[in-house]
């Protein structure tokens, strides 16, 4: 017999008559996932979700006893790292996710490239993708400085300072970031905000678009196995139950990461410090770190470093432009070329933040 | 005739690199005559004050003409001093010159060269520093020069192997001391039994205050024993131990003082205190470090490990009031801090093994569910359409 106050069909009504549960649910139920070889690949995009829901969660959590000021933002990631319960778990989790987002978005970036999943009609999806790829690694050059450590503090003068090396705005870009000519407390505050609001709040609209054009185009099939038997399995709950399981063993990886290798606190910037040596940026940032480093001083009389920049703009520009540049892909061809400059770029890519690693 | 220009040509390269030249000062500085002279034979005429090259016996006095006269050196250097000739003068060098003729004691150019002389402040200089050491042992090195004279010749070795030696020569630390550290330069000379304290407190001042106001202070004036060297030695002063004040190969206590004594009693007891707080700092660090090594934040009892290494090396120094209350007081208090360390560091290994069960068990319970999620996955069967 129902209850009074809690009659769950009478709840159920009342909620389908306002919101579009129907809908979603016949949605979700007609959704199919494609199976092949490639199949493995399709879990990417959800670990992608699950990381970054889980850096919301531990960002807000941070949130609750972080300061952002110059006297006070070592300090307070000292306390949480020391007196705050789970504090040092809630922060080494925050810093792993981040960096398995990262890689995750590589290797997703990477397989949607050589399967050329960005042709018609995903383009949108994938410079949706793009974008979503450049603004994490906002986040990532943001919050590194937010410890306030020295190794923060000179990777991020390190950082900024590549900036001026771009042509005619670089200058500009770099003070606007810091806040200044220095790497002082007023950029602190600046990465402060960009890393709460403005690059989150860009992300969010970004991945809701990003979901949405999934969700509209469906997954893509790549080429190789588009003409043979096209099988698919139910995204509900066949391929749902799957990804929750990937998602279970990324959270015992993150646990397991942060047990074993937890985020450590770092001296305190000291600005008068001198840069200490063999001073790296992130994993993520050393491909392009590596390349600059490789090229001489004055390329056909233009700097090294100012080439080097215009030049990863001008690659970056193409590959977000690549679905319109793909045009054998577009009419259902083989495109070796594009194959040929993916793994090309896969291993340029490998092996520079390798020897960066390594060095 | 050649060799002769040759000796010529290597003095004057040398002058020419010498502080006296950058200055502008010529060879009739010293030898006198006149340079302006176009003839050799008028330049070092006697009669116009060419004294060609000086006796040894003679070259104090000669180098003082400019060195210790205020109003002449000004117009080089209005801040050098012009007392080193009445220092030289009373210095144990200056003493056999003047009253014992003795020809081979040092006088100013065996020190700083003849032509090649050198501002003290340049490397290359043999009176920089960190080659005075070896510009003593030119003469105190050797025992043949050195022969019918009642100090021994072994002084330069003890040296290098010293606290001091190592310090200055080895680690290249300009403000330990060389030879002219506690002799002196100029006025160099056998410190005074006395005095011993003094030369040491250059350096060591905290140590000759608790020295001073010891009972040791009237012993060794009574006995005339030269005080700070009667425990650590001369020039071979070595880096001190706790076995330095008891222990049967390094003990020195024991020197002067039978068992059973007071003396040895506090010597003993000093050890006891300071071995102690050792012992208890050894053993809270070895704590620290291993949930260090765990990646644990262990800067709190790492500050407390400082304090109560501070509180060693104080109750280290205070041996040199040789009363054991003073000693062991400090070394007390510093054992009541390195318990505390290895309090935190036992609280935070309590952390890190919390972590650990807590890290199994939330393993264990994903991967149990992940089994479940698996199984159930199955259970839907693979539905491919």
């Amino acid at each position: 017999m129902p209850s009074k106050y809690f009659d769950i069909a009478k709840i159920s009504r009342y909620l389908h008559h306002r919101l579009p549960i129907g809908e979603t649910k016949e949605i979700l139920k007609s959704k199919e996932v494609p199976v092949h070889k490639f199949s493995l690949f399709y879990y990417l995009g959800g670990i992608c979700l699950y990381l970054l829901i889980v850096q919301v969660i531990t960002g807000i959590l941070l949130l609750l006893y972080y300061s952002p000021t110059e006297d006070s933002a070592y300090q307070s990631v000292k306390f949480i790292m020391t007196k705050v319960s789970f504090g040092w778990l809630v922060r080494s989790i925050h810093a792993w996710s981040s960096n398995l987002l990262i890689g995750a978005l590589f290797v997703h970036f990477f397989s949607t490239f050589l399967l050329k999943a960005y042709r018609p009609p995903r383009e949108f999806t994938w410079m949706s993708g793009m974008m979503l790829l450049l603004i994490c690694f906002g986040l990532g050059f943001t919050g590194y400085l937010l410890p306030w450590n020295e190794l923060a503090f000179f990777a991020t003068k390190v950082g900024t300072e590549i900036m001026s090396a771009i042509p005619l705005v670089g200058d500009t870009l770099k003070e606007f970031l810091r806040g200044g000519p220095n790497v002082t407390g007023v950029t602190l505050t600046r990465f402060f905000a960009l890393h709460i609001w403005v690059l989150p709040l860009s992300l969010a609209m970004l991945a809701g678009l990003h979901l949405l054009l999934v969700q509209r185009h469906g997954m893509s099939r790549p080429m190789s196995v588009e003409v043979k038997q096209k099988r698919s399995m139910p995204f509900l709950p066949h391929f749902l139950l799957r990804d929750l399981n990937v998602w279970l063993l990324f959270l015992a990886a993150l646990i397991t990461l942060s047990f074993y290798f937890p985020t450590h606190l770092g001296e305190p910037a000291d600005p008068l410090a001198p840069t200490p040596l063999g001073i790296k940026p992130e994993w993520y940032f050393l491909f392009m770190f590596q390349l600059l480093k490789l090229l001489p001083s004055h390329i056909l009389g233009i700097e090294g470093e100012h080439l080097g920049i215009l030049g990863l703009g001008l690659i970056g520009l193409l590959i977000f432009l690549v679905p319109f540049l793909d045009r054998n892909s577009a009419q259902g061809k083989k495109s070796p070329l594009l194959t040929t400059i993916g793994w090309t770029m896969l291993a340029v890519f490998v092996a520079l933040t390798l020897w960066g690693v390594l060095e | 005739m050649e060799e002769i220009d040759e000796a010529h040509e290597k003095i004057v390269t040398d002058f020419l690199g010498g502080a006296h030249a950058k200055k502008g000062i010529g060879c009739e500085g010293c030898h006198g005559g006149d340079p302006k002279a176009e003839d050799a034979s008028d330049a070092m005429d006697p009669e116009v004050g060419y004294i060609g090259i000086p006796a040894r016996h003679e070259i104090p006095a000669m180098c003082a003409k400019c060195h210790a006269d205020p109003n002449y050196m000004r117009a080089y250097n209005p801040n050098i001093s012009t007392d080193q000739y009445s220092k030289y003068l009373i210095s144990g060098h200056g003493k056999r010159l003047t009253k014992s003729h003795d020809s081979k004691v040092a006088v100013c150019t065996s020190c700083h060269g003849t032509h090649d002389i050198k501002s003290s402040n340049e490397p290359s200089s043999s009176t920089y520093v960190m080659n005075i050491p070896f510009t003593c042992a030119k003469c105190h090195g050797d025992s043949t020069y050195m022969a019918g004279r009642n100090i021994p010749t072994n002084q330069f070795e003890e040296y290098v192997q010293s606290v001091h030696g190592e310090a200055l020569l080895k680690k290249g630390d300009r403000s330990a001391p060389s030879c002219a550290g506690c002799h002196g330069s100029h006025e160099a000379r056998r410190p005074d039994p006395q005095g011993v304290a003094n030369t040491c407190a250059q350096c060591h001042s905290y140590n000759r205050e608790l020295f001073i106001a010891s009972p040791h202070k009237a012993a060794h004036e009574k006995h005339k024993y030269p005080e700070c060297e009667v425990c650590h030695g001369n020039h071979n002063i070595k880096k001190t131990s706790d076995d330095l004040l008891v222990s049967e190969s390094l003990g020195v206590c024991q020197k002067c003082h039978d068992p059973g004594t007071k003396g040895m009693v506090a010597a003993l007891t000093m050890r006891a205190a300071i071995d102690s707080l050792s012992y208890s700092i050894e053993n809270a660090k070895r704590l620290v470090e291993l949930v260090r090594t765990y990646g644990m934040n262990t800067e709190d009892p790492e500050y407390q490990l400082r304090q109560a290494h501070d509180k060693l090396v104080q109750s280290r120094a205070l041996i040199h009031t040789f009363t054991p209350d003073k000693v062991s007081l400090v070394a007390l208090e510093g054992k009541t801090i390195a318990v505390q360390a290895e309090d935190q560091g036992k609280e935070i290994l309590e952390q890190y093994n919390f972590r650990r069960r807590g890290f199994i068990f939330s393993v264990i319970v994903i991967l149990v569910l992940s089994a479940l999620l698996t199984v159930k996955i199955r259970s839907l069967g693979r539905h491919i359409g």
